[in-house]
């Protein structure tokens, strides 16, 4: 898809010393294309913003088959043609009311979105980057939920000479991205929606410098004749992170990564409703896989994640989607000893994150989401506290 | 693993005493439900008590605890409390969890929701939902929050600029579409006790 924009050329044409230049209006046809490492990506430009949109660009090979279960995989083959990036792809498998709600969902779903000020002309050409961690409660949520459409800050951004390019990733979510156990974390394979998240910033640092460059208009007057608007690219060095409760947990996550080595995938970090510290405790779900093995028949099984690599999705899919009730559900980060090496709140006591400056925040009345309901009495608040059932 | 973390009796008590079953002390507070307000049916009668521990506990500790970290080292942290409530939903959740993003997203057209959390409400959201969406793009491109406010594009007076973090004087900027500035600095030292109880207690109760 394409739209036509009427926009400004000058025209120049030198002519022995003398350079001369009119400004002249053409409709001319805007498709913009970049070029990343795996290939060339045209992408749509929004006449309504300004903006051009490289929609579900794949950061990382589809974790499907035998690579379910498994950190993230860089892509490896190049595409000869230009590949489309003109629609969100699928989100991840997830579960409850929001995920419903999305057009699809799929194993294959570790695509990002890049969202550009198009043709921004003032005096920039570096844009700083903010990336987009959606939230979820590590069980729901994707980039492609349209209450994350990032074009309207862009183009805020914009408007008060700020401008940024805009990315939003999917990771997976649920058993998908968060399976954990003892067994989980001796084969090296926990954490891996946090992985994927990883592998996207690594992808932006890589590639996200190529997203720019001029735009070439199909014109008549080829040889003397140019654009001004000229797009932006980002600068792979000026990226912020940036999340929402799971995805700020997240955000934090990568502040305490591996201890606080400093990657340089990022320069500033920002939180709402969300910290190294929030919410979930760091020790694996080992009831839950054990429940998850010994209904797949894979208890007895050697190698017990492969066997669950070779059970049929919609199986798994069933499994996971009968035993998780909303927030209580079992799968999120843990201590693995290396993406997340300890407690958060002693890696944070010990200095040991990535000194960035940083937005923190939460909401005055977080906990009505959080709370359960049918609090009546004093003897109410003390069970939920504890789990324990007191009899009067 | 399950959250709420649940927690042993002993330490549980302790959490009673922090939490003490003050209905207007408790979350939503009071302003805007009134005082002696107890939730019904589904909530409960101590609703609000529960409310505001499981929302100390599983996010407004820990940004406290961040905040505290950076700035001890030194480091620049800006940090917020969001306080307005918006459209579509009771009174009993308050500002709660979630809804601030509507606002840092510039999203006034509601796009994705089931009701637009900006349906009916006045100028001064959309105000906010401006300075809000522009603070952030500002800490993106500069980071600082600020900086975008140096060229004069934002009119209102009254709005305070957003203070990092300090140890010794610790504040935070409230977002709230009720004030004429759209927002205040406030101490960062609300149920100061009772936040610091779980902090203390992050690496051995809470598993965190």
């Amino acid at each position: 898809m394409s739209s036509l924009l009427c926009t400004a050329f000058i025209v120049c044409s030198i002519f022995a010393s003398l350079l001369q230049c009119t400004v002249i209006k053409l409709p001319v046809e805007r498709e913009p294309v970049v070029t990343v490492r795996n290939g060339s990506l045209t992408g749509i430009y929004s006449s309504a913003y300004h903006q051009d949109f490289f929609l579900g660009i794949p950061f990382a090979q589809p974790p499907v088959g035998n690579l379910r279960f498994r950190k993230p995989q860089s892509l490896e083959n190049k595409w000869a043609k230009p590949r489309k990036a003109d629609a969100y792809s699928a989100s991840c498998v997830g579960y409850g009311p929001n995920n419903i709600l999305y057009r699809s969902s799929s194993e294959d779903c570790l695509y990002l979105n890049v969202i550009r000020p198009s043709g921004y002309v003032n005096g920039k050409k570096q844009l700083p980057v903010g990336i987009w961690i959606h939230g979820g409660g590590y069980f729901a949520g994707s980039s492609i939920d349209q209450r994350f459409n990032l074009s309207y800050i862009v183009q805020q951004s914009v408007e008060i000479g700020k401008p940024f390019i805009a990315i939003s990733m999917n990771y997976r979510v649920s058993a998908w991205g968060f399976l954990s156990s003892a067994e989980v974390i001796e084969s090296g394979q926990a954490n891996v929606g946090l992985w994927d998240q990883r592998l996207a910033l690594h992808w932006v640092q890589e590639n996200i410098a190529a997203f720019g460059g001029e735009y070439i208009p199909s014109s008549p007057h080829s040889a003397f004749t140019f654009q001004v608007l000229t797009d932006p690219v980002g600068d792979p060095k000026q990226v912020t992170i940036w999340g929402e409760s799971a995805g700020a947990q997240s955000v934090g996550n990568h502040l305490i990564a591996f201890g606080g080595r400093n990657d340089r995938l990022f320069r500033a970090a920002i939180m709402q409703s969300g910290s190294p510290t929030s919410f979930t405790s760091l020790s694996p779900s080992q009831d839950a896989f054990n429940n998850l093995t010994d209904s797949t028949g894979c208890s007895g099984a050697l190698d017990k994640l492969q066997c669950l690599r070779e059970i049929p999705f919609a199986t798994l899919n069933q499994f996971f989607n009968n035993t998780q009730p909303g927030t209580r559900q079992p799968w999120a980060p843990v201590i693995d000893g290396d993406f997340i090496p300890g407690k958060a709140s002693i890696l944070l006591a010990q200095g040991k994150y990535v000194p960035v400056p940083i937005i923190s925040g939460a909401n005055s009345d977080e906990g009505t989401t959080f709370s359960p309901r049918g609090v009546n009495s004093t003897e109410d608040f003390l069970r939920f506290l504890t789990g324990e059932i007191f009899l009067h | 693993m399950p959250i709420p973390t649940l927690i042993p009796i002993e330490f549980a008590y302790k959490i009673l005493d922090a939490y003490p079953d003050f209905p207007s002390k408790g979350s939503p507070g009071s302003p805007p439900l009134p005082p002696d307000f107890r939730p019904g049916l589904p909530y409960g009668a101590q609703f609000r008590r529960a409310a505001s521990y499981f929302g100390d506990a599983q996010w407004i500790a820990a940004r406290r605890y961040t905040c505290q970290t950076w700035a001890k080292a030194g480091l620049d942290a800006y940090c917020y409390r969001f306080n307005t409530d918006v459209a579509g939903l009771p009174a009993e959740l308050g500002a709660t969890h979630f809804q601030e993003v509507a606002f840092v997203f510039h999203n006034t057209d509601g796009l994705g929701y089931a009701v637009n959390p900006f349906q009916d409400m006045s100028e001064s959201y959309f105000d906010l939902a401006t300075l809000m969406s522009s603070s952030w793009a500002s800490f993106i491109h500069d980071l600082d929050p600020n900086s975008w406010r140096a060229r004069g594009q934002w009119k209102n007076k009254r709005t305070p600029l957003w203070p990092k973090y300090n140890s010794r004087n610790p504040q935070d900027i409230v977002w709230d579409a009720n004030f004429t500035g759209l927002a205040v600095v406030e101490k960062d030292n609300f149920r100061a006790s009772s936040i610091s109880l779980i902090i203390s207690h992050f690496a051995d109760i809470y598993d965190l």
